[in-house]
């Protein structure tokens, strides 16, 4: 196998394990925090019981992020060693804060594990907070280093072509981190909220009617439904930054093969690189003017504008582009759904098909993350760093990335297959019945705290 | 200020703490894989999981933070080790993938699925042995001399010759042995409470401190043999030498104290051993980041840079200090509650 596909193969399955990990690991502390949150303030011990079991579930996915982003943290040297050779001065500064705020919710994680039957109630509940606050700040630094893959700014060359003088602060914040950081977070809890609701949507479907079940589905939903309308802002100012910043990407999403004033959308069909045009598909006009510039008349760059090796193939993630959206635009529609339903049953609705669009949905939102990841880094190509360092001078010169490259894939399919497995063992382990008592006879037995 | 000297200390500091705590777990997997038989094996287990339960994730990071503080500060060198050691590393990575992952499996798995605990443990247990022998090997690699470069920055002799080596490999054993033995005794402090336990632990302890004492004498002769650059400094009389006695007496004093039964300052003499032996090493390789290519100096990143990232190291102090000290207190009144209960 070619070391550059090999390179990009172990490194693209590894991002898409780890970023599931990641959005949960940053979203699963709020849930925590609002279980128990609600379970101190009403005193029900079906949130009490709901907060044991995401614990524990989280513990398990928490492990599995941070290991996943060790091989990540040494792999960027192990695959792509002549661009981290390059880019390390500028993106090591915020991946170096992103490794702070990971420690921190690592030993906070310890905190809140063991704090359960040691720290008084609401401290216990404050210790989560630094989880998710090391959660929350980890991947919006995180993502400060991808963004200055996109829109690489803030250092000068000396004249042998290495990095001479860096400003650490502008490199941090290139232009496109605020889009980036912004769409990720909210995609990171409209993912992870519809998976929650995924969970006990589920469990109702399979007939269990109980509190527990519709109290788990609905803090999923009220998540999502904060999420959702960032999510429309978000996606809006992120069409905006990629007309001004990356318009190359822009052009390779749509596709719009040439420049035109006046651009519209177009939606569905098959991309034609060689006679440049999209077919089949169904074109809203001037609406990317529209979504670009505000501008119904505005001119909207091209593929044409940019030299032919430096372009994206649209091939590689207009797909990807066009079912993200979609899924976005789905699920936005299933949240006022799920509101009307819930305002005519009076409660919690168990109208089957509604049940089953939002099982489905938990699996979306995550396929919608991945898809959203993936157009952003085939939309950069040939760059790793753009207009800066291609591709084919990043990857590693040694031998054999093709065996590291199936061992990893062997890898991480046994670790998916074992997880899934167990996470749905834990799912269905105890029953919730059981779990509530027990989260009763505790909520009796007001014991003394150490701290 | 020196900046890219004092980056380099903060890194010889994060793989110290690694070695400390994240090492210990990697030694406890050990020891939870020899607890096979005897009427003891279930409780030695459990007292392993007990002990690296939910702290060994924030352990195992601190060597992230090594990886983060070489590449934002001396990116070539951590290019040219990515490139030259690629496979101890990648079947380095790959084992604390599995490693980590199978021991949270482990301890979920012991209520809700006991049939896949023994397995899990299995997994868990051989990783925490491959992860250190290799990352040693690696280490190893890099103060030898065996890994030279060419004008392209890649290896002259290959991908294997650099790690596989007498040096090399006895660094990655002494690794492997270091964690074993620290482990062993961190665990009869764990056990205090359960007299036949700490027994067992004790005398593993005393076998440990033995071996790591006998591998560490084969490595002075595989030091001589193929390391050159570290032999100038740590040679009997050398200038650096003078650590490697205070080591070596750390560890008789451990071994002696674990004898007496004085489990507290046996664990204080166990650190202060590995500390003088990272000191050895660090000053024994200072100024290299690889012996003897790339010197601190030639990898310093931009200024600015190191600037930056000496305002983080104080911040990393500030912010995770505390939580890390509330953290050991709460796991002491936790280990003394649970003491209580039994």
């Amino acid at each position: 196998m070619d070391n550059l596909i090999a390179a990009r193969g172990v490194f693209g399955m590894s991002l898409s394990f780890h970023i599931m990990f990641a959005a949960l690991g940053v979203v699963m502390p709020f849930f925590l925090l609002l279980s128990q949150g609600l379970y101190l303030k009403k005193k029900d011990p079906d949130y009490l019981a709901l907060n044991k079991k995401w614990t524990t579930a989280f513990a398990i996915t928490y492990a599995i992020g941070a290991v996943s982003g060790t091989v990540l943290t040494f792999g960027l040297g192990l695959f792509w060693p002549r661009f981290m050779d390059f880019a390390g001065p500028m993106i090591g500064v915020p991946l170096s804060i992103e490794v702070m705020f990971f420690l921190l919710e690592a030993i906070f994680l310890g905190i809140y594990l063991f704090g359960r039957d040691l720290l008084s109630p609401w401290v216990h509940w404050l210790s989560g907070v630094p989880l998710l606050v090391g959660g929350f700040a980890s991947m919006v630094v995180v993502i400060l280093a991808n963004s200055w893959m996109n829109t690489p700014v803030g250092f000068t060359l000396d004249e042998t072509g290495r990095v001479a003088d860096v400003e650490v602060l502008r490199a941090m914040f290139s232009p496109s981190w605020y889009a980036e950081t912004s769409h990720m977070t909210v995609a990171a809890f409209e993912a992870v909220g519809f998976a929650f609701a995924a969970v006990y949507a589920w469990g109702m479907i399979r007939g269990r009617r109980d509190e527990y079940h519709k109290k788990g589905f609905f803090l999923g939903m009220i998540v999502v439904t904060l999420a959702a309308p960032l999510m429309i802002f978000s996606g809006d100012h992120t069409a905006r930054q990629l007309a001004a910043n990356e318009p190359v990407k822009l052009a390779a999403i749509e596709p719009l093969y040439e420049t035109e004033a006046g651009a519209g959308i177009s939606i569905g069909g098959i991309p034609d690189n060689e006679a440049g045009e999209v077919k089949y598909d169904i074109e809203i006009p001037y609406m990317l003017s529209i979504l670009s510039y505000d501008d119904p008349n505005a001119t909207v760059q091209g593929l044409n504008e940019f030299p032919e090796d430096e372009r994206p193939n649209p091939l590689a993630m207009w797909w990807a582009y066009d079912a993200m959206t979609g899924i976005g635009f789905f699920l936005a529609v299933l949240i006022p759904v799920f509101w009307i339903f819930y305002w005519r049953y009076r409660g919690v609705p168990t109208y089957r098909p509604l049940l089953y669009a939002i099982t489905l949905s938990g699996f979306l939102g995550f396929l919608a993350i991945e898809l959203g990841w993936l157009t952003t880094e085939e939309g950069r190509q040939p760059w790793v760093a753009q207009g800066v360092m291609r591709i084919d001078e990043g990857y590693t010169l040694a031998p054999g990335i093709g065996v590291a490259f199936i061992a990893f894939a062997l890898l991480y399919v046994f670790l998916a297959s074992t997880l899934i497995w167990l996470l749905k063992r834990i799912a269905t382990g105890t029953p919730p019945e059981k779990e509530v008592e027990e989260a009763q006879r505790q909520e009796e037995s007001e014991g003394a705290y150490a701290l | 200020m020196p900046f890219d000297v004092i980056l380099a200390g903060a890194l010889g500091v994060s793989l110290l703490l690694f070695a400390l705590a994240g090492g210990a777990d990697f030694g406890a997997g050990f020891w939870s894989l020899l607890a096979r038989r005897g009427e003891r094996a279930k409780e030695q287990q459990q007292l392993v999981e007990q002990s690296i339960g939910p702290l060994w994730e924030a352990n195992e990071l601190w060597v992230v933070v090594s990886a983060v503080i070489l590449w934002s500060a001396f990116a070539p060198a951590f290019s040219a080790y990515g490139t030259a050691l690629f496979i101890p590393f990648v079947l380095a990575i790959m084992a604390i993938l599995l490693r980590g992952a199978f021991l949270a499996f482990r301890i979920e798995a012991q209520e809700e699925a006991p049939g896949a605990y023994r397995f899990f443990g299995e997994v868990f247990g051989t990783m925490s042995i491959v992860t250190p022998f290799f990352l040693g090997a690696a280490a190893g690699a890099i103060a030898s001399g065996r890994l030279r470069l060419d004008a392209n920055e890649l290896p002259i002799d290959g991908y294997v010759q650099p790690w596989v080596g007498p040096f090399p490999i006895m660094v990655g054993i002494l690794g492997v042995a270091t964690c074993v033995y620290l482990s062993a005794i961190y665990l009869t402090l764990d056990a205090s409470g359960n007299e036949p336990l700490q027994e067992d632990f004790r005398l593993r302890g005393i076998l440990a401190s033995m071996a790591l004492g006998a591998l560490g004498v084969v490595t002075i002769f595989a030091t001589r043999a193929d390391a050159p650059y570290m032999w100038e400094q740590l040679y009997p009389g050398g200038p650096g030498s003078i650590l490697m006695v205070v080591a070596a007496l750390c560890l008789f004093a451990s071994l002696a104290l674990l004898y007496f039964r004085r489990y507290w300052l046996a664990r204080t003499a166990a650190i202060a051993q590995v500390v003088a032996v990272f000191c050895a090493w660090a000053f024994a390789q200072y100024p290299y980041l690889l012996v003897p290519d790339i010197t601190i100096q030639d990898a310093a990143s931009p200024r600015s840079v190191l600037v930056a990232m000496s305002i983080l190291i104080i911040v990393y102090v500030v912010v995770l200090g505390p939580a890390l000290w509330w953290l050991f207190r709460l796991f002491k009144s936790h280990a003394s509650s649970k003491r209580e209960e039994s």
